[in-house]
């Protein structure tokens, strides 16, 4: 797996808002007030801690200030931004899971809930789910979290990951199989 | 679709990070921090290269003159007898040894930690420095930048920048390299390369993930033995599942069992047998993820079920103790200033608002906070 930032190129440009501003004409600072939220919101339903989310943030645009002068298609720059987040997250997650196994890492899901009535019981469903994503391979949780959690469609997943729309299949249902196993078994 | 991507649909719009000015500011002045690190790591590594190149050079041509290696940035003249604990950022340092070190470029800054005849260390905080080494078998030198430190062991050795890797040849003698996972000796005739980024440990990870895999299968298989209560309450049949649970089902001593049996108690109208599942959770698994939860839901028992504000009020409180950071910090607090208003602490309650008021100033809960902590 390549640890550089992909090439800014058209992804997804159909999805995307045609009145999009070129990034490169925004200040940092203005690119950074416009997206920032929306990567926030990406990475805390990758990573499912909020305590990890500020590092995720600022890698992403330490990338995209350094890159948004060689944005071709201004529509595809908020993609380009989950990519590089997705890209991001993975790291971060392998980097969890080896400091889990020698016992380095024991923090829990942090997450925030916008809706202080929301019940402890979907409160409790979103933990063990996340309990459960940190039983899986970081690829599979990937996958399976941009599409059940961010919702997200299958092409757009395997866009977001770098693989084939066969393989974002394939690790979205191994990790739905395990997830509900994991849930129904308590 | 399956009932579980229904529920996160329905869940999807409230999983947010938590978002205001404040934390925007915050984190836009970490991206630049992050910036500054990352050129002076990058500085750094060229540095190192530049001094093992420098090192190799003198060891292997030693009747060369330390002035004529000098670039043209160092200004010719400046030369001068260095102390201990002074910067420098311009010109050439000779060092008690003999050694130099020459600024290359403006901008650079060069801090001297230690400079006697048996010890040389020195940090470069920024920019571009040229180390020129004298030989030496009884002294250490060693140069500090960002993770790295790179001692001189006495050697001829190569340093090599790449794109993703540092790689350090060692013709003779012995190097050491210490970085952000420790240290590591390079002997004569190898060749090691250390990686810029953190390390991808993709090999082990695969093997670990099929490990972890075969545990949850194990767990799972062992899991599946009949607990008919457990299916029942997370089926949201919780009258059938309290039923069964007082009919002498078995609740294991592990927090998600105790909280299906708290649920289960909880939701078929036993608040009081909710409360013995809740404060084992407590009190047996604080360190369990659930247990911040098991805490709130116990305050919550406790003020809105059964009328003892005093005992929510510490069940609050444990809550944010637990996670003091967590999800659910912002609204225990909140509903600790609610239950110490009730059991009639007013001083306390106010107390606990302004805590809120100072943490959480534009938090959800202001309104209510205000009024139950008396504050107009």
């Amino acid at each position: 797996m390549g640890s550089g930032h992909p090439e800014l190129r058209v992804v997804d440009g159909k999805a995307a808002k045609a009145d999009a501003p070129d990034p490169a004409a925004l200040s940092d600072e203005a690119l950074f007030k416009r997206y920032a939220p929306y990567v926030a919101r990406i990475g805390l339903r990758l990573l499912g801690r909020e305590a990890d989310v500020d590092d995720l943030i600022q890698e992403v645009f330490l990338a995209a200030f350094r890159q948004k002068h060689q944005v071709r298609d201004p529509a595809a720059f908020k993609s380009w931004l989950a990519i590089v987040a997705v890209r991001t997250a993975r790291r971060q997650l392998r980097k969890r899971k080896v400091r889990s196994f020698v016992g380095l890492d024991t923090l829990a899901p942090s997450l925030e809930l916008r809706d202080p009535d929301i019940s402890p019981e979907r409160r409790a469903l979103l933990t063990r789910v996340y309990q459960a994503l940190d039983q899986l391979p970081v690829d599979h949780r990937l996958a399976w979290t941009l599409r059940y959690v961010e919702g997200e469609k299958l092409e757009r997943v395997a866009e977001r990951c770098g693989c084939s729309l066969a393989t974002a299949k394939r690790r979205i249902a191994a990790a739905h199989t395990r997830i509900q196993a994991e849930l129904t078994d308590g | 679709m399956d009932k579980l991507a229904q529920e996160l649909e329905a869940t999807r719009e409230q999983l947010v990070a938590d978002w205001d000015e404040e934390r925007a500011a915050r984190l836009f002045a970490g991206v630049g921090q992050l910036k500054r690190r990352r050129t002076a790591a990058r500085v750094g590594l060229a540095t190192v290269t530049a001094a093992a190149g420098a090192v190799a050079l003198l060891l292997m041509n030693p009747g060369a003159a330390p002035e004529t290696q000098l670039t043209a940035e160092a200004r010719p003249g400046a030369t001068h007898e260095a102390t201990a604990g002074e910067t420098v950022r311009a010109g050439q340092l000779r060092l008690a040894d003999g050694s130099t070190a020459s600024m290359v470029g403006e901008g650079s800054e060069l801090e001297l930690l230690k400079n006697t005849p048996s010890h040389i260390a020195m940090r470069l905080h920024q920019g571009q420095a040229r180390f020129d080494v004298v030989p030496s078998t009884g002294r250490s030198f060693a140069v500090e930048t960002g993770p790295y430190r790179v001692v001189v062991l006495g050697t001829v050795f190569e340093v090599t920048r790449g794109a993703d890797e540092v790689v350090v040849y060692v013709e003779r003698g012995k190097v050491r390299v210490y970085g952000p996972a420790g240290a590591y000796d390079v002997a004569a005739g190898e060749r090691q390369a250390f990686l810029l980024e953190p390390a991808a440990v993709e090999a082990e990870e695969v093997e670990e993930a099929a490990v972890e895999t075969k545990r949850v299968k194990r767990r799972a298989r062992g899991k599946r033995a009949a607990k008919s209560w457990r299916s029942l309450s997370q089926s949201g049949d919780y009258d059938g599942a309290f039923k069964s649970l007082q009919a002498g089902g078995v609740v294991d001593n592990e927090p998600s069992a105790l909280m299906d049996a708290a649920d289960a108690a909880r939701l078929s109208g036993h608040p009081r047998s909710a409360v013995k599942y809740l404060e084992r959770v407590v009190r047996d698994h604080g360190k369990s993820p659930v247990a911040p939860l098991a805490a709130f839901t116990l305050g919550r028992v406790y003020l809105d079920r059964l009328g003892h504000p005093q005992k929510a009020a510490q069940a609050f409180a444990r809550s944010r103790a637990l996670a003091p950071s967590g999800s659910m910090a912002q609204d225990a607090l909140a509903r600790e200033v609610e239950a110490l208003s009730k059991g009639g602490d007013a001083a306390g309650a106010y107390k606990r608002a302004q805590q809120y008021l100072r943490r959480y100033p534009k938090g959800r809960r202001v309104r209510a906070v205000q009024l139950y902590g008396g504050i107009d």
